[in-house]
């Protein structure tokens, strides 16, 4: 009996990678916001935005560990992720995670398969970073962060 | 050689299971949160030659005997210590056949780190910082081509420099404009390797190649804030020395061979375009009971565009050229020196054209054609018979790779 039930809890849990498998998202991105846990700051630099999301730097200033998470190569949030917040191309970042994994200096970010999921890994991830669409960056579960030059 | 065969074919086949097994589990096997990850590649290649054999026995055949299998784990102990190895299992003709290696395994630890800089260490065996491709030069997603360029990283000698036991400082840090990323090493380097003697003291040699002396090594390369540039420099000292046995056909005492790679790197990174240059000039020394016997400087290049003209597909053309004694770069005084040796034999000029498509994140196919002069990085093992060699030479090459 439990045997069957954690089979079935283990098939529904790749069911948001299925479905992403099945139909590509139908929407046009038109604006991404970084987006972190309720526990973190409220604004990074460039040179920081970049160190995180190309997984360099793996703390936050204050020690607490980086959690960073990202939506898969070719989804369309996270080109407009990287032109407008990184100002780098995808491929540039994958180049970089991978150089890292298979040489052992570094790590991959954590993939989501959504938005949503996104949302829900973020919020319940304490020292967690990532990105959504302005209109899915809900307030009361995750806090918008700035990205420019200056102090903390 | 049977049980050899046998326990590679077992060790294979596990690994091959376990690579089939982990991504229909998760796309990427991480578990807390992205603390602990498991990744791996499996690639298998086919080599159809003319003139001479590469990876195999390609002239004759069709080489199947192209076939790289990694396994790595990571794990971050806290923000600050890093866990990291990776196995190996690679065959490419008898230029490496490695039932499993051990390709790196280390501690990293953050020495300092603040929002602009970041200071570690790393000890155990580590990947050699050389140019900008030999750190993941046997993930095929990772190279520029189905094989990296043979003008800066020989294949016959890969071992050498490959990875070492020691340790490595490191460095990130901002610069004006961009980030420096520098690392410095000492270590050992490997040295129990038939392809790399073969090219350093030809392959009837019966000793043994041991260490000489902890090899030193640093990279320093610049990255510009929005990725677009990236250069910098490598340089590698490799020291060995050739133990002699009464078997051998010319006893030869105390003999020490001294590398200096020197490497310069650029690269401009586009949406659509990569343009990649790396020029190497290297210094090869070579003492017997501590009198220089042979001294030379040899010189290796390429120019690359990889151009990505749909989102899936990436064409590639490349020129490289590499010279075994820039002063001789005709190999006409060598032969001249040395009679029954071919003059061609010092020097390769390559041109390549390639197409790489991507079927999905995860798996990948390519195709690639090589059209060569000269036979400086060809090896002695897969081409036994001086008198077969010949100097113009034509590659074809097909790929498919898989990787989490």
């Amino acid at each position: 009996m439990h045997r069957i039930f954690f089979l079935l809890s283990g098939y529904a849990r790749l069911l948001p990678l299925c479905l992403l498998l099945w139909s590509q998202p139908s929407f046009a991105a038109t604006d991404a916001v970084i987006v972190t846990s309720l526990d973190s700051s409220r604004v990074i630099s460039p040179y920081q935005a970049k160190a995180y999301f190309g997984m360099r730097i793996q703390q936050w200033p204050d020690g607490r560990p980086l959690r960073v998470f990202v939506l898969p190569d070719r989804h369309p949030l996270h080109e407009v992720f990287c032109k407008t917040l990184l100002n780098v191309f995808p491929h540039q970042l994958r180049t970089a995670w991978d150089r890292q994994v298979f040489s052992g200096t570094g790590q991959a970010p954590v993939e989501v398969a959504s938005e949503d999921e996104m949302l829900v890994r973020i919020a319940s991830t304490p020292g967690a970073i990532g990105y959504l669409s302005r209109q899915k960056a809900d307030e009361s579960r995750v806090r918008k962060i700035e990205v420019r030059d200056g102090n903390q | 050689m049977e049980t050899n065969n046998f326990l590679r074919k077992i060790i294979l086949a596990n690994m091959a299971l376990c690579l089939a097994w982990l991504p229909s589990v998760a796309k990427s096997f991480d578990w807390d949160d992205g603390k602990g990850q498991l990744h791996g590649f499996l690639t298998q290649g086919l080599v159809a030659s003319t003139g001479n054999n590469f990876y195999g026995d390609s002239r004759r055949n069709v080489s199947l005997d192209f076939r790289e299998i990694g396994l790595n784990g990571s794990y971050h102990v806290t923000p600050g210590i890093q866990l990291s190895a990776q196995i190996i299992s690679r065959r490419t003709g008898e230029i490496d056949d490695s039932p499993l290696w051990l390709d790196y395994a280390f501690v990293d630890a953050v020495l300092a780190q603040n929002e602009t800089t970041k200071l570690g260490i790393r000890l155990g065996r580590m990947k050699n910082p050389y140019g900008l491709y030999a750190d993941t030069r046997d993930v095929a997603f990772t190279r520029p081509g189905i094989i990296v360029p043979q003008s800066i990283y020989f294949d016959r000698t890969r071992k050498l420099s490959l990875s070492g036991d020691g340790i490595h400082l490191y460095g990130s840090f901002q610069a004006p404009g961009g980030n420096i990323d520098a690392v410095f090493g000492i270590a050992q380097l490997p040295t129990n390797d038939r392809s790399g003697k073969s090219v350093l003291v030809g392959s009837n040699a019966n000793g043994e190649l041991a260490s000489d002396r902890p090899s030193l090594g640093f990279r320093i390369l610049y990255e510009t804030d929005n990725g677009r540039w990236r250069g910098g420099v490598t340089y590698l000292t490799m020291r060995t020395k050739y133990q002699a046995v009464a078997s051998d056909q010319f006893p030869i005492s105390d003999r020490k061979i001294g590398l200096e790679p020197l490497i310069f790197s650029l690269q401009y990174l586009g949406e659509q375009w990569t343009i990649t240059g790396e020029f190497t000039q290297y210094r090869t020394e070579v003492t017997q009971n501590r009198t220089v016997v042979l001294h030379s400087i040899s010189d290796g290049w390429y120019l690359q565009s990889q151009y990505r003209f749909k989102p899936q597909w990436e064409l590639l053309l490349r020129y490289e050229s590499a010279l075994s004694d820039k002063n001789d770069p005709d190999g006409k005084d060598f032969a001249a020196k040395y009679p029954g040796q071919q003059a061609f034999s010092r020097y390769s000029h390559d041109w390549v054209a390639g197409l790489r498509y991507d079927v999905n994140a995860s798996f990948m196919v390519r195709a690639e054609l090589h059209h060569i002069k000269g036979t400086n990085w060809l090896s002695s093992l897969e081409n036994p018979v001086p008198g077969d060699i010949v100097r113009n030479w034509n590659m074809l090459m097909l790929l498919g790779s898989y990787r989490f």
